[in-house]
């Protein structure tokens, strides 16, 4: 069984609908602060750039640091909790 | 070369394929990304080559071993089936690099057919190896001394262990030989 958080699972349980940033696996209080500053103040949005990113991990990962300062692991949780809710729902 | 904000998005688009980088539409919230990606890409100057780069592996001398198990029902199998006695000499290789992989192969065979067929006679076992695979007693063992420096195991221990193997196939199959001649002997009403 993969390590997932209850936060993911919680979240790729659902439709997202008006979610905020910090739904997202990996994004706490002070990633998802720094990303509403940036204008992502929800998850969809979020989703928005990582489909602009063509849901590449790499980029999706690189752009995620580089907006927001998230680690490895952080990058890693957000990526694969967006890309398993896109996996059932998009 | 000018900055790279200032090109336009199809630029930097082109820009991006020319380096290989994978990369999405060119959008306001993508921009920067790319950007940063690009003047990496070209710091490092990793343009990648038009020609594909194929390069060998040079491998260093690599034994390879295969466990040998000693033929226990040799006595009851066919004798034409001997393809155990290769096994023997066929288990140590020496890979010089991967492209000589086809001499290996290519020298085994002649040696597979010989113990085959000439099974009537006494087999002469010889090891396989890929340089001098024609008939080179002489050669073979100093060649072993050689494969064997890197692998660790004696040379002279594997000859003795080949010769035993031999001595003790041989000795069965002449019993063998014997006792064809007269099966039924025994069996008298």
């Amino acid at each position: 069984m993969s390590s997932t958080s209850q936060k993911h699972k919680e979240f790729v349980a659902e439709p997202m609908g008006e979610k905020s940033v910090m739904a997202l696996a990996g994004i706490g209080e002070v990633l998802g602060k720094r990303l509403e500053e940036k204008g992502f103040d929800k998850a969809y949005v979020v989703l928005g750039q990582f489909l602009v990113l063509k849901k590449d991990e790499e980029l999706f990962r690189d752009w995620l640091k580089d907006t927001c300062g998230a680690n490895v692991k952080q990058q890693g949780d957000c990526y694969g909790c967006l890309r398993e809710w896109c996996d059932s729902f998009l | 070369m000018s900055s790279l904000s200032t090109k336009s998005a199809a630029e930097l688009s082109k820009l991006l394929d020319e380096y290989g980088i994978k990369h999405g539409p060119i959008v306001d919230t993508t921009r920067k990304l790319y950007e940063k990606k690009l003047t990496e890409a070209m710091a490092k100057g990793t343009k990648p080559p038009s020609s594909d780069k194929t390069y060998y592996r040079e491998e260093q001398e690599e034994i390879e071993y295969v466990t040998y198990h000693p033929p226990l029902n040799m006595a009851s199998h066919n004798v034409s089936r001997q393809i155990t006695p290769y096994s023997v000499f066929g288990f140590c290789r020496t890979r010089r690099s991967r492209i000589a992989e086809d001499d290996i192969d290519n020298a085994d065979e002649p040696i597979i057919s010989r113990t085959q067929t000439t099974y009537q006679s006494a087999p002469r076992f010889r090891p396989a190896y890929p340089s001098k695979s024609s008939q080179q007693d002489a050669s073979s063992v100093p060649a072993k001394s050689e494969a064997s420096k890197s692998g660790g195991v004696p040379g002279w221990l594997r000859v003795l262990v080949f010769v035993v193997i031999a001595v003790f196939l041989y000795f069965v199959y002449s019993n063998m030989e014997s006792a064809e001649q007269s099966p039924f002997g025994k069996i008298d009403s």
